[in-house]
Order: structure tokens, then sequence, then C-alpha cells
């Protein structure tokens, strides 16, 4: 075997991982993830059994540029479809969607799916020819593309909540400081006001596996 | 996180993008922007790599420290800085050794770091909590000191309305503390016990020589013979005193053991019955072939360490099987189906038993199931309906699923893959069972019109029809199931009537449900429910089972063909499946069941693959088993006896050249029932590739068949014992289990290598071994990486793909949705019942059962769910 050259990206990639509802196979996609952050792409990974409104709310939350899941228990078309349209219809379609899973998804699903616009599932073959480093690699050049700019008056739609206007303004943050800058002075503005000045802030530390996303789990479910 | 999925959370992770910091350099700014945004809290949790995350202070209002009892000696306390900083102190995972210590010791670090000589213990900020705990009253308490801190700091109003407790974070346990060492104490014993083998192998070894030894002095010339022989005898019976009495009777018995395999008729009793076996079969040839062949040892030593290690099938340890001989009058063949509706899954069920004069059937159900939900339109779900398995919701599926087999028959026996809401499942099973002889009560005593009337009466105040069996029934369905859809007996019965048939049905019912959630945990990942609740759940249903003298049903199935599947070897699947077993056996003691009513009730399930100590794998199995059921648990002979079923492994078919699957299923078939298993099933070889055909089915069940029915050597019952490599694998497998056994036992017990993922890790490593072998070629796989055809050997497509059509969707939704409306105003009430006795502790299964006459799959977990916790992932 040769080895494959790693794709070193030019922008910062962030990707949502996970494995389809219902479906407990966890193995591929957990080598997956661990070769994409290997790779330099930050990962999110949401573990099995995830429906699609989880993985969509989660990926326009981070805004990540893709989504990358497995899908071994069936029902793959109808839902790699809904989640291309429930991206869509929540304004994000520039999210890209990324899959596999085996012999279970046939060469003319791939086909029907790839069509409706579905960045890429890779198939068996694709993994024999590609190699596991080659389909990271092709998945990443396909992400490679900037967030966080051209902002567009995201901040006055701020205080509705706006899951993915409060995404991009904090991947602005990250990534587009020649923007922030300006938008920084306005936020500024914002929390000046007394009722924004009282929001707490509750920081938690603590030890490496101590429990702390257990715990905070559990401070939401009560709050 | 399970609380995130909510409209009114949003949640976001910041990559640090620079090594040794815990916090991003953006953080304020992300901090800023949802401030902006006006939430009514902003948490901000770090990634937890050091101790020195103080950088927190800085971009909160307050701040909360978690740890754990494990931190080390008190004076390690002096380096957290954060217990200088932080507002508030959480000891998480409470339930650790030393808690009630670590909780005294940072509170008294607390009150020197914050100069809070004066303040009283008990209004220190430091709360022991367990997070991973439902409801637990640590947390409530941190949670309203949180909030109450937050108010007063930063002048708002936040309202808290829960009710605060005085009492601490106590763990219920599943396995008492003072016996995490069970795992050890097994092997323990079955070391003592090979050693006290050999000690006496020897003692008896040396009085075989002593008497050989006087036999040939007494045919000898010696003058002095006399006195030689004389001093031999005493030197004899000297050494005679070492040798246990049970194991001289042993040696004395022998010839005559022998000799009751060499009659033409083999007689042993069965519940006192008298079992007449014909001890041979003829080959063509006129050779008579013994069914157990013995062994023709001649010394002692010999005989004895055979007869405790090894002996015949049917005797302690059971090595070569539980039972004397196989039943002639029954294949262990399981018929296996799962696709679509209720419906098309019987017509299989017919289809692969037709002419079978047992009916095993296996139920696949599909992952909507697994997973305790109901069909629905939402595409995510909708294209999973009846797909990989059957969809069963409701009490009405599990009628026509098994519509036709009459399930108080001797004969039939169906085991249930499924484990999440195993119990629920069981629910609509033991009631379709029972309506099934309500239906037969009513139609020999020559109530069908009467009955009919009564239930079109029901239907009629309803203002809905009664549900059918939709399409017609297959050949071999005698509609057996089907007067009693959308009822149940108790509505057409008289009470007593019902009752009674209820008991009888219970006591004879005969079947196995996995309900092994320990290895779903470790392998599988098809759990729903907290593994406190599942364990507690398993736990109602085996003391119901023994409350109602279900004696035919296995209330588990322990299985490691999910943790070899999911890559591990043979080893590990044995050594983690029979550590999960124990568990249980530990479980179901603490809560005060007698062992020799649950274990009985036990059963396993092994997979088959080609490495060589597959060829061992129930000899190993029913040898730990029966030792440490035997001499630690002092348990009687039926709990000793181990029993399995093996499925050849779907790890080894390929989806290339899937013709040669076949060949790889026989000789893993063939380990099987060479080694004795109790059940088998043989998979198809496009499995690999596509959900199996009539055909494929049928050319797997031939590789039983044949097997079974044709190859001669197979006529023999015990053709591996007596091997030399057999017998030498048994033992380096037996121990090599020990020793794993002493690895999770030096991780607190099954639930404590739990916790740091030990047996998911030890598996994902294995597995990666094979895959690379695979990949590098080492490992050789014929038509896979060696071997290829001319044309490469490419990965198969198949043809047809069986998949539920849009029809059969379409009918359980709408059906559910019927359901739902006919028994809305039971409802509440039932769901209500049901929280409670999950809240008070009483056993759930009974509630259950009656839940499951009325109830939906998803109606029934959601409740559940709501008061046990649901499952939360590990990763």
């Amino acid at each position: 075997m040769n080895k494959i050259e790693v794709y070193h990206p030019k922008n910062k990639i962030r990707i949502v991982t996970a494995a389809s509802l219902f479906d407990g196979h966890d193995a591929a996609i957990n080598i997956m993830r661990r070769i994409i952050q290997a790779s330099g792409a930050e990962v999110i990974h949401l573990g099995h059994d995830r429906s699609v409104l989880d993985v969509v709310d989660c990926a326009i939350q981070e805004d990540v540029q893709a989504i990358a899941m497995t899908s071994y228990q069936g029902g793959h078309v109808e839902y790699f479809k809904y989640m291309h349209d429930l991206l869509k219809e929540k304004g994000c379609g520039h999210i890209k969607i990324f899959g596999g899973g085996g012999g279970v998804i046939l060469p003319e699903e791939i086909k029907e799916l790839q069509d409706y616009g579905i960045a890429r599932i890779y198939s068996p073959d694709d993994g024999r020819s590609m190699g596991l480093q080659g389909m990271i690699n092709d998945m990443l050049q396909q992400c490679d593309f900037p967030t966080g700019m051209n902002m567009n008056g995201e901040v006055d739609s701020l205080t509705k909540k706006n899951p993915k206007a409060i995404a991009k303004l904090i991947s602005c943050a990250e990534n587009n400081e020649n923007e922030f800058a300006e938008i920084r002075k306005k936020i500024h503005k914002i929390t000046e006001t007394k009722s924004i000045a009282t929001v707490p802030v509750l920081g938690i530390t603590g030890t490496g596996g101590a429990g702390k996303s257990s715990l905070v789990d559990e401070l939401v479910r009560r709050f | 996180m399970n609380s995130i999925s909510n409209p009114r959370v949003y949640m976001r992770s910041l990559a640090t993008r620079q090594s040794n910091l815990a916090l991003s350099k953006y953080v304020k700014d992300a901090v800023d922007v949802l401030k902006a945004a006006a939430y009514d809290l902003i948490i901000l949790e770090t990634s937890g790599i050091g101790q020195s995350d103080t950088e927190i202070m800085d971009h909160s209002d307050l701040a909360l420290y978690v740890m754990t009892p494990e931190y080390g000696a008190a004076t390690q306390l002096e380096k957290i800085d954060m217990l200088d900083f932080a507002d508030v102190i959480a000891l998480n995972k409470f339930d650790k050794r030393g808690a009630l210590d670590a909780l005294r010791d940072v509170k008294k670090q607390f009150k020197r770091n914050h100069q809070l000589w004066e303040t009283p213990d008990e209004d220190l900020p430091v709360f022991g909590t367990i997070a991973s705990q439902f409801n637990d009253p640590g947390m409530n308490r941190l949670y309203r000191s949180i909030i109450d801190r937050l108010n007063e700091k930063v002048k708002i109003d936040l309202q808290s309305h829960f009710e605060i407790t005085g009492e601490m974070s106590e763990k219920i346990y599943i396995i008492p503390p003072a016996r995490t060492r069970y795992l050890s104490e097994i092997s323990e014993t079955v070391r003592k016990y090979a050693q006290w083998t050999i000690d006496q192998g020897s003692v008896a070894q040396k009085l075989f020589g002593i008497r050989k030894s006087i036999d040939a002095l007494k045919e000898s010339k010696f003058e002095d013979k006399d006195r030689m022989i004389k001093q031999l005898e005493e030197f004899y019976l000297q050494v005679a005193l070492d040798l246990d009495g049970k194991n001289r009777k042993i040696i004395e018995d022998w010839p005559g053991k022998v000799q009751r395999y060499k009659d033409e008729f083999y007689v042993y009793q069965v519940r006192d019955k008298d079992i007449k076996v014909k001890t041979y079969t003829e080959s063509l040839s006129h050779t008579h072939i013994p069914k157990v062949s013995t062994p023709k040892f001649e010394a002692w030593g010999e005989i004895l360490k055979w007869n405790l290690q090894e002996n015949f099938p049917g005797e302690f340890p059971y090595t070569a099987g539980v039972y004397p001989f196989k039943r002639s009058e029954e294949d262990p063949t399981r018929m296996f189906a799962g696709e679509g509706g209720p419906e098309r899954t019987n017509r299989r069920f017919h289809y692969v038993s037709k002419g079978m004069p047992a009916k095993r059937l296996s139920t696949a159900f599909d992952s909507v199931t697994l997973y305790g939900q109901d069909p629905d339109y939402r595409p995510d779900i909708y294209g999973k309906i009846g797909n990989s398995g059957v969809s069963i919701c409701c009490l009405d599926d599990a009628k026509k699923l098994y519509s036709g087999f009459d399930l108080a028959d001797t004969k039939t026996s169906v085991s249930m893959t499924i484990n999440g809401p195993a119990s629920i499942i069981t629910g609509y099973f033991m009631n379709a069972a029972i309506d099934q002889q309500c239906e037969k009560y009513i139609t020999e005593h020559g109530l069908t019109d009467t009955v009919k009337a009564k239930i079109e009466e029901i239907f009629k105040v309803k203002g809905t029809k009664q549900p059918v069996y939709q399409g017609p029934l297959p050949e071999g369905n005698t509609g057996l199931g089907l007067m009693l859809l959308g009822v149940t007996g108790d509505q057409v019965l008289p009470a007593d009537v019902y009752q009674k048939i209820k008991t009888h049905t219970l006591q004879v019912v005969r079947g196995t449900v996995q309900a092994d959630i320990l290895k779903e945990d470790q392998a599988q990942n098809t759990c729903i429910f907290s593994t406190e609740f599942s364990l507690r759940l398993m736990g109602d249903v085996q003391q119901y089972f023994i409350d109602k003298k279900v004696r035919n049903f296995y209330s588990v199935s322990i299985s490691g063909y999910h943790i070899a599947e999911a890559g591990a070897n043979p080893i590990t699947q044995l050594a983690l499946t029979l550590s999960n077993g124990f568990t249980y056996v530990e479980y179901y003691l603490s809560r005060g069941m007698d062992i020799n009513k649950f274990a009985p009730n036990l059963s396993f399930f092994f997979s088959n693959g080609i490495d060589p100590e597959y060829a061992v794998i129930g000899r190993v199995a029913r040898k730990i088993w029966a030792k440490a059921m035997k001499l630690k648990y002092n348990a009687d002979e039926r709990s000793q006896m181990l029993k399995y079923h093996i499925q050849t492994s779907g790890r080894s078919l390929h989806a290339q050249e899937i013709d040669f699957n076949d060949i790889r299923t026989t000789l893993q078939a063939l380990y099987a029932i060479y080694d004795n298993c109790n059940s088998l099933h043989t998979n198809a070889y496009d499995e690999a590739i596509t959900t199996p055909t009539e055909e494929s089915v049928r050319r797997a069940m031939a590789i039983q068949l044949i097997i079974n029915r044709e190859l001669g050597l197979a006529k023999n019952e015990n053709p591996t014992q007596g091997s030399f490599i057999i017998e030498e694998l048994t033992d380096l497998v037996e121990e090599a289990v020990m020793l794993e056994f002493d690895r999770i036992t030096e991780r607190g017990g099954v639930l404590g290598a739990m916790e740091t993922m030990y047996q998911r890790g030890k598996i994902q490593e294995e597995s990666l071994y094979y895959e690379t072998l695979k990949h590098n070629g080492e490992f050789p796989i014929i038509g896979v990486n060696t071997f290829l055809s001319s044309k490469g050997s490419p990965t198969v497509v198949p043809r047809e793909v069986i998949r539920a059509t849009s029809e059969e969707k379409e009918y359980q939704i709408n059906m559910l949705k019927e359901l739902h409306t006919l028994h809305a105003d039971k409802k509440d009430e039932l769901l209500h019942k049901l929280q409670l006795s999950a809240v008070q502790n009483k056993n759930l299964f009974e509630d259950l059962m009656e839940a499951a006459k009325y109830l939906s799959l998803g109606q029934i977990t959601g409740a559940l769910f709501e008061v046990g916790g649901q499952y939360r992932r590990n990763m």
C-alpha cells in the first residue's frame, strides 16, 4: 500500500459526525472521526442513534462545513434526503452531507442520493481504491471553504435567538478578525444595556473524567 | 447529553486551536455574542486538561469545580488552585470508595482556602453528586445552590422550585460493594479445583501403582514377597487416606459406568421420567457407531482426572455436554425470520418451518422496535420501519407474528432478539400466548359465536373495526391467535377462566428473550434505558418468572455473539460473556432470589468463527459455569448446566466471492455440532450483502441438516473427547478466561470496568488487530485477500434487496393510530400506574403485562424514560 499524503486544509474545517437513528454501528464512524481529527479538522462527535433533527441542529449551532454520517441499519435514502431537506429549510443548505454504510447502501441508491444533493456517499469499493485517508482527503477538499465571512446584519437579529446567526457570529470571531472588529463594537453596545449585562455566566471546570458533561447535562435538564 | 435537544438551548464547542490551553482565546467574544442574544444563563465548560483551569474565572460570574473522590491523599488538595477560586465544588462520582472522607477533606480545605472558619460544614458549597444517577438528591442540592448563588452574585432573579431534601447522594448499588470480587472468587475456585484434581489424581495414580506392584509381586517368585506385599498393603492403606471418598467411588464404579455405554440401551432419568436410548447407530457397512465412545484408561489417576475435568456428556462438570444424549426428535435448527410487517414475517416462519416437527422460531426486529419506538411518518423513522427485521409495536403485531404456531405446545419455542425494550416485548409475547390459549378454550367449549358477538359489540361501542391479518394466510397457518385481535381474553371470558388459562400458559410457554443489556453497552449499542434501570427491569422479569413458575422460558440470553461481531477474539468473547452472566447471578442474588430458581432461566449465545478456540468454546463455557455454580454458589444440578445457542459468525461472511461463505459456515457449524451446542443458527451466504432470500436460507439450513443427518461421524455425540489438541486448547482457553476475570476484578467487576469502557476498548483493539492482518494479508482469507479470481474477486452487488414496502409501512402506522384511539381512555391511568411502580420500586413487569394489552411500545418506553433516566452515551 502506498502511503497517502494527508490533505492540509487552508481553512478551519469543522465537521459533525454521528451514526444514524436507531443504529448502534459506531465502529466505522469512530475510526473516521479520528482520521478527520488527525487531518486537522475540528470534529463534534454525537455518537450513535441520532435523529436527523439532532444532527442538523448541532451542525447549525456549531456552524460546521459538513456532516459525516454512517447508516448501516437501512432507511438511509429517507434519512439522508430528510437531512438535506431540513438543512435547506433552516437556511443552511451550504452544509455538506457525507455518508457511508458499507454494502448496505446500494450503488443505485448512492447515485440517487448524490443526484439529490448529498455531497458524497462512500462505497466499500471507494474504500478499497481510495483508502481511508483518501476518502477523508476527498471530503476535506470539498469542505475547504471559510465560515464566518460576509456577515450580513446577524447582530441585529440576535435577540431572536436565531441559532444560525449566533453560530455565524461566533465563527466570525474565531476566523475573521477583520470583520468582527466592527461587529464587536455593536455587540458591546448591546451587552452594556442593563438587562443584558446581568446574564449570568457559570464557569465549570474540573479534572478530565470527573463527569463534567453528565453534570452539565443534569444541570441543564433541571434548568 | 440528553437535555440539549430543546429549542431553549444553544450549544457550541470551541476548539482551543492551541495546545496547553483549557479555553479558546475567542471565549470572550463567544460569550458576548450569547449575552447579546439575551439567553437566561450561559454555561462555560472547559475541556479539563489540567488542574489549573483558573482562566475560566476571568469569564464567569460563578465558578463550579467538578472533581471526584479519587484525588489521592488529602495533601493533594492543597495543589488544586480551583479550590481557592471556585465558588461551588461538586464532588461527583460520589459512589466511589472513600467519598465521605473526600467530602470531609475537601470541605476542610475549602474552609482553609476561603477563611470560612465559622461556617458550619453543612453550609459550605461543597456537594457530593452522582450525575449519572436519575434524580440524584445531591444534584438537586447542587442545582439549587448554584441558582441561589447566581441570584445573589449577579443580582438577578432566577426562580427555582426544586424541593431540596437533606439527604445525601447515595448510590443504589447493583452489586453490593462487598461482592465486587466475585469474578476472582470464581477464578480462585476454578484454580483450586484444578489443583485438587491434580493432587487427587496423583494419589490415585500412586495407589494404582502400589496395587499393580502388589499384583505383580503375587505372581512373582521372590522369596520375601509376602513381607513386601504386607508392607505395600500397609503403605496402600496409608496413601488411601489421602483419597477423597467420592473419588474412590468414581474409580470403583468406573468399569460399570463404561459398560452402560456399551449395553444396547442406556437408561437415565429426566424429571423422574425414564429415558431409554439406543447406544449406537449402524452405518451402511454395518459398523456399530457408538453414540458416546468411552476412554480405554486403566490407570486410576487418569480415570479420576478424566472424570473430574471431562466426564461423559450429562455429568459434572459437563465439559462434553449437559445431557447424556442428544434429543433424537429435535434438531437444534432455529428458523430465523424478520422483515416487513408481522404478516410477512409470519409467512416466512411458516415457510421455513414447513415439515419440521419442532418449530423453533427466531425473531429479528427492525431497528425502530429495537430502540423501543413506534413507527412514524417522520422520514428518519419511516425509512427504517420493517427493514432488517420485523416491525412490532403492540400486542396485535405479536399475535399476527406468531399466528398459526401454538405457543403453548412443547414443540414450539420462540426466541426474540431484543434488548433495550425486551421486557415490553416479552409482555406482548406472553399476552399473545395467553390469548391463543383463550382462543383454543373458546373453540373447544363452543363459545365462538358468543365471543364473536361480544367482540363485535366492543368495536361497535368504540366506533372502530377489529384489526385483521393482512392478506391470505400462508400454508400451515391455521389462524390460531387471530380471533382475539384488538381484544384480550379477559374482555371476553370470565375472570376465573382467564386467570386459569393465564397461569397455565405461563408455566408451559417455551422460548428465549435476549434481554442482555450488559453486552449492549459493551458492544452493540441498542441501549435505551440507563444500565441500572435496564438491569432492574431484567430482575423484575426474572422475579415474575419465579413467582409465576415460568420455567421453560429463558429470561435472558447472555450473548457473546455481538461482542465477537464487534471484533473481539474468541477468548475475549467467552470471558466477557461469562463475566456478564455471573454479574446477573450476583445481581439476582442481591435481590434475594434463590439461585436454583433463576439459574435455569439463564441461557447463553455465542458466535462460532473460524479460529481454533471455537472448537472448545462450549466445553470451556460449560465447565467454568458448572464449577462456579456447584462449588461457589452451591447450586443444584439443573443450575450447573449451561445451555447455549450458536450462530455462525456474521463477520466471517465476506462481500467478495460470496459462494465461499457457505464453506466457512459449514466448518463453523461443524465446530458447534461436535461441541454439542444446544441450538444452532447457520447464516446464509448472502447476508454480508443483503437480507437473505428464501433460497439462501434454505441452503443455510441444509448445512445443518447435512451434518446432523448425513455426516457419519456426527452420529457420534462426543467426537472431540480424547483428542490431545482439544484437551490442551480447553485448558489454555479456560486459564485465559480466568486471567481475564482477574483483570476485570482489578477494575471493580464488570460494572466498574464498564465505567472506564474497559470492555469496549478491548474489543476495539482486537478488532483493529484483525483488520490490520486481514488488510496486509498476514491473515489469509480465500477470495478476499488471496486466491482471487481472474477478475480480482470484486465485491458482489445484490440483485434484489428485500425492503419493506410502503404499503406495509403505511399499514403499521395507521394500525397504530387506530390502536391509540381505541385505548385512549386507558392510556393515562396505565402509564401513571407504571410510573408510580417505577418510582416506588415495585415489580414493573406486573404492570407491563397489563399495559402491554392496550398500549404501544413507544407509549410505554416514553413513560419509562420520564422515570427511569434515559440512556446516556459514553464516548
